[in-house]
């Protein structure tokens, strides 16, 4: 199995609660929201984590596309898209964190001084919120990340370098 | 880890996913097919990545596991050729909840030839009663 000695962090806002909203409309793009205006140097996007803040009526699934823009800063190009669902059986019970978290079977190369941005869309008339969006990617500069930042709901956090990532 | 300079996208992207029934025969019996990607429609060599859905509600009966396996072909119509198999699984404590998304991402993407269109069936484990996934999505490679 590969493994790596890069470092595995979280860009840009690493305490902030990253929040993107949709369309008013079903199936249209809200606003861009910048999660990192120029990364340093080469890093590979490896995985994207988000959390849920909407209920879906009951027996209806809500279905979400990600759109993760790499570019120069201030231009955008759709280099990845991750569409999600969530569906409701009855009006309670908990979101299952572990499926709002995708890894990519191969990082995507993001060239040094690149501007990373993400947009959502969704199937509901309405401006939805998905909050706690965040990459996970490989890069080779010193990591930065205390113990004490969450990676995504308290479900999994980042430390140390060396590529290692702990499991809460 | 290897890299990739190929975009990720969505098939289909910014619309609903495919909704796909079971057959509602016997267990274990295939649905018919239902086309996701139309041929024609992705003009590049691309590479399955991923395959996402939404399960069916109610989920299961409680305490019992319905076994799925999704089924992904490429070619025409009454002429599909099987290339990828995702087995699932979903199992019910009580009938509260919510289902999120089912995501299988392959450890080396599928290639397929530019043009091709895909399709998908499924079949599970509970006989006779039909129930259908939902936001079913792929998620592909290509430059």
């Amino acid at each position: 199995m590969a493994n790596t000695d890069l470092v595995l962090r979280i860009p840009g806002q690493l305490n902030a609660n990253v929040r993107v909203q949709s369309g008013l409309t079903a199936w249209s793009y809200g606003d861009w929201m910048v999660l990192d205006s120029s990364v340093p140097n080469t890093i590979n996007i490896i995985g994207f984590s988000f959390s849920w803040a909407y209920i879906p009526a009951v027996d209806t699934t809500i279905q979400c596309i990600f759109d993760i823009s790499v570019a120069p800063r201030g231009q955008r190009a759709v280099k990845i898209q991750l569409p999600f669902s969530l569906r409701s059986d009855t009006a309670v019970g908990i979101y299952n964190v572990k499926s709002n978290l995708v890894y990519l079977p191969e990082g995507f190369v993001v060239p040094a001084d690149s501007e990373i941005a993400v947009r959502v869309a969704d199937s509901i008339v309405g401006n939805l919120g998905y909050n706690c969006v965040s990459l996970l990617v490989q890069t080779t500069t010193a990591v930065n990340v205390s113990p004490g930042n969450v990676f995504s709901n308290n479900y999994q956090r980042l430390k140390g370098n060396n590529g290692l990532m702990g499991v809460m | 880890m290897a890299t990739t300079t190929n975009r990720y996208l969505s098939y289909p992207a910014a619309a609903a996913g495919i909704s796909r029934a079971s057959s509602g025969g016997a267990a274990w019996s295939y649905s018919a097919y239902t086309e996701v990607v139309p041929a024609s429609t992705i003009t590049a060599t691309y590479y399955v990545a991923g395959l996402t859905w939404a399960w069916h509600t109610p989920l299961a009966a409680v305490d019992t596991t319905y076994e799925w396996i999704i089924e992904i072909a490429t070619g025409a119509a009454a002429s599909e050729v099987l290339i990828l198999q995702v087995p699932g699984s979903v199992r019910n404590d009580t009938a509260v909840g919510f289902a999120p998304s089912n995501y299988v991402i392959f450890p080396e993407p599928k290639e397929v030839a530019a043009n091709t269109r895909l399709s998908v069936r499924v079949a599970y484990s509970l006989a006779t009663t039909s129930n259908t996934i939902s936001g079913l999505k792929i998620l592909y490679q290509t430059a």
